[in-house]
């Protein structure tokens, strides 16, 4: 894919048929894949020698987390385009990813507090990667209620997508928290450059999780930026004509 | 049977987090879903809006 067909991204008409069409291939394959990946973490994989059948909560855990980081990094980005482009699709983008990111991130905190009490006795501490982790919830929904506070779609656009920006600090923070500061919480579990900590037949379920999360994640993006974009190019020719001509939506 | 849902003690715990995880995930989609409908019907009244005053 060269620069060229990466800008024609850019244009609302092609991204929307974009979202519309692979909306549904996202979906039936990230259900399958959970379906698969949670078969496999709940009833094949071995309980851990040392925290039992109770490990089994990282297939929900670990996904929720992965893609609540992800979210943001994607909205940041989206909203670094937008404010140099002044693009639509870059702002459906960030607007879309907040809502989506931030139930993830309230899913990886309530996964992690449902490990947390019966592994280390206690559902909260003010603990290094938990403490960022809430942060980032308090910087989706801080970004979401911007956004609705402000009546004018092109200040509100702007001003989110600074605080976007700016929140994107937090996301090394909470990646290397667990190493930069004596965290209750364990070490990363699978890491790019390292073998894993885990077993292999503890591994491949957590593998399919991430991956069926991560189409979960860019379903509901799809699903939630076509509807952005056809509210802001609503005076537009090309998505009356396609409304016109679409009568699933009737 | 019952082992599957006692979790070695974990069940709680283990079967919480499932049913938390699949209820998030679905009322994620059905809020995605209704979005989309609810700005398709915007446009078409905004359509409906413009064609009354030409």
């Amino acid at each position: 894919m060269n620069f060229k067909s990466i800008y024609k991204l850019g244009s609302p008409p092609l991204f929307y048929k974009l979202c519309i069409a692979l909306e549904p291939w996202f979906l039936i394959s990230s259900i399958l894949l959970i379906a698969v990946g949670m078969y496999s973490g709940l009833f094949v994989a071995p309980p851990d020698d040392e925290m039992g059948d109770a490990f089994r909560i990282i297939y929900f855990h670990v996904p929720s987390a992965y893609v609540s980081m992800m979210a943001y990094v994607y909205m940041g980005a989206a909203a670094i385009i937008g404010l140099i482009w002044r693009s639509n699709v870059a702002f459906s983008l960030a607007k879309s990813c907040a809502p989506i990111g931030a139930s993830f991130t309230f899913l990886a905190l309530v996964t992690g507090m449902l490990w947390g009490k019966p592994m280390w006795g206690t559902a909260w501490v003010w603990d290094a990667r938990l403490t960022s982790e809430l942060i980032l919830l308090f910087l989706y929904l801080a970004y979401m209620m911007l956004h609705l506070s402000i009546p004018d779609r092109a200040k509100a656009d702007r001003s989110a997508s600074l605080l976007a920006i700016v929140g994107m600090v937090n996301i090394p923070i909470i990646h290397y928290s667990v190493v930069w500061w004596n965290t209750l919480h364990q070490a990363s579990t699978i890491s790019k450059f390292a073998k894993p900590s885990i077993a292999t037949e503890m591994l491949w379920p957590l593998i399919i999780m991430i991956l069926a999360y991560t189409l979960l994640f860019a379903a509901f993006l799809s699903k939630r930026t076509a509807a952005e974009l056809a509210v802001r190019e609503k005076r537009t020719r090309w998505i009356q004509t396609l409304i016109l001509g679409d009568k699933s939506n009737a | 049977m019952p082992e599957i849902f006692a979790m070695d003690g974990y069940g709680f715990y283990v079967w919480g987090s499932v049913l938390i995880s699949v209820a998030v995930l679905i009322i994620n989609w059905i809020t995605a879903h209704n979005l989309f409908k609810s700005n398709i019907n915007e446009v078409k009244l905004f359509m409906n809006e413009t064609k009354d005053k030409n």
